[in-house]
């Protein structure tokens, strides 16, 4: 059966997947912004966990991607503020080094997997595509 | 064709220049700011191999927001298409391996389409192309190694790269990689020397500990010298240490050692409770020659035994064993000598108490110009005021 133009569009629309992306660092920001665009990925950035907060008030979303090292609130504070607002939330948490620590802290809170910094952007690639097209 | 000769000649100047600096990260920032401004691309990066992670991590890149990989944000794994194609001699070993285009790729998978494992690799070497915005891939080897990988985007005028921009930016990639590899040398060398000052601290903390067990009453005596010594030179004015080639490693080895000649004094006089005979004093007067002439045939020693030598003598010439006088005493000498007689009044001794600090800021006041330098006084009042003594 052919599908007319418009519906494709809506159904297109309707799949998107959208993700908060919260780091303190505008290049990090721009340039996971273009990353996931380029994987017809939607995403909102922020670059403090305080807006975070206000945009996952106002917004839905399918995954948060959160720096766990962010100037001010902590990105492991923002996930339990999160977690409180909406008990479903995702999250993938990028990080330097993945600690005992930091895994007992972020227990419970909703966290997919855990990205070590530097970057595989093949493997983040995989990561993101297997969660979203699983959902 | 004017212009293209001119930003060659350009690139041919900063890579010469490239050699002679020793820093490798200001280096690929270099080098990757001239790549992008000269042939003006959307974006570039460098990708520099880690020994240790044996990845490729982004050193440096520039270019548009979100094209442009922030430092240390990103890396490749060795095992990936984009990598092994370089590194990998075996794989596609007909094809050239000095630059990859992005436009090779269609190329490729007609050339290879019947064969199912080549194919499975072009695509995933295609993948990893775009995912890191290259139009062009452009490879560094040293000794067969893969070091360095640069990716260049788009140009900003949307035209194609040139033969001649291609190959020199080959050009350019080996030595970028001569001038890392020179980087590293350099840093490498540094290290070694530091170790080696290291080990020698250690050695010579070790023979300033065997002349202290000597002596039961000046128990830490040496630690306790060098520690006074290497405050009052932060007090001391630049323009006195320049003279010394780096003044406060040698004025820290002369501390510890400065009573090592007492190492040639019998136990039985060094720890005499009463009073000493007149040939006992002589002998006693003896230790700083001593000490110079244990420390004199090293060569690398020459300043550090004038420390030793020197350090009972006094500025107003009444001092032992040659009665220099004045500005005669090399300064690394004069601030022991306080830095000795503070640790001297403050211990605690067989015939005194151990004297109350302000009572020795008394008594080493009243000595400048006398036993004391005056310059070296008034470094030491600075460390009282400072309270760091």
């Amino acid at each position: 059966m052919r599908q007319l133009p418009i519906s494709n569009l809506i159904l297109r629309l309707s799949v998107r997947k959208k993700i908060l992306i919260v780091d303190d660092e505008e290049e990090i920001l721009a340039f996971m912004a273009r990353f996931l665009k380029r994987l017809e990925i939607d995403s909102i950035t922020a670059i403090s966990g305080e807006e975070a907060i206000e945009l996952y008030k106002k917004n839905t979303f399918d995954c948060v991607l959160l720096d766990i090292h962010l100037g001010g609130m902590s990105g492991v504070e923002v996930l339990k503020n999160l977690k409180k607002m909406d008990p479903k939330v995702k999250a993938m948490i990028i990080t330097g080094n993945i600690c005992s620590d930091l895994k007992t802290d972020v227990h419970n809170l909703g966290v997919l997997d855990y990205i070590q910094k530097p970057i595989d952007l093949s493997d983040f690639k995989e990561k993101i595509l297997t969660y979203i097209n699983n959902q | 064709m004017k212009r293209r000769k001119d930003f060659k000649e350009y690139l041919s100047h900063v890579a010469k220049q490239m050699i002679l600096i020793h820093d490798a990260d200001l280096l690929s920032k270099m080098i990757i700011r001239t790549v992008t401004r000269t042939l003006g691309v959307k974006y570039s990066g460098l990708f520099l191999y880690d020994k240790n992670s044996q990845e490729y991590i982004i050193n440096v890149s520039s270019g548009k927001k979100g094209l442009k990989i922030p430092v240390g944000f990103a890396k490749i794994k060795n095992t990936r298409p984009i990598i092994k194609f370089f590194s990998d001699n075996n794989l596609l070993p007909d094809e050239k391996k000095d630059y990859l285009l992005d436009s090779e790729i269609k190329t490729f998978k007609r050339k290879y389409k019947n064969d199912k494992k080549i194919i499975d690799f072009i695509y995933n070497l295609e993948n990893d192309i775009s995912l890191y915005h290259a139009k062009l891939i452009v490879p560094g080897f040293f000794r067969n190694n893969l070091l360095v990988v640069f990716f260049i985007g788009n140009k900003t005028d949307g035209k194609k790269f040139t033969k001649g921009e291609i190959d020199f930016l080959t050009v350019l990639s080996s030595d970028v990689v001569m001038a890392i590899e020179n980087a590293k040398l350099f840093e490498d060398t540094k290290q070694q020397l530091e170790e080696n000052k290291r080990l020698l601290l250690n050695t010579v903390e070790a023979l300033a500990n065997a002349i202290d067990v000597k002596n039961e009453y000046t128990h830490g005596h040496a630690e306790r010298v060098t520690k006074y010594s290497m405050i009052i030179a932060k007090y001391i004015p630049k323009h006195l240490k320049v003279a010394y080639q780096s003044f406060e490693d040698s004025l820290k080895i002369a501390a510890l050692l400065h009573d090592i000649g007492k190492i040639g004094i019998p136990e039985n006089i060094l720890n005499k409770p009463s009073s000493l005979t007149k040939s006992e004093m002589d002998m006693i007067k003896k230790h700083p020659v001593m000490g110079a002439e244990i420390l004199e045939p090293i060569n690398e020693f020459k300043i550090i035994s004038l420390g030793v030598k020197y350090h009972h003598e006094r500025y107003d010439g009444r001092g032992y064993p040659y009665n220099l006088l004045g500005d005669e005493i090399p300064l690394i000498a004069s601030i022991i000598s306080v830095a000795d007689a503070y640790d001297a009044m403050s211990s605690d001794r067989p015939y005194r108490k151990p004297m109350r600090k302000n009572e020795i800021v008394k008594e080493i006041i009243s000595n400048k110009n006398k036993q004391f330098s005056p310059v070296v006084v008034d470094a030491f009042m600075q460390t009282v005021t400072f309270n760091e003594i």
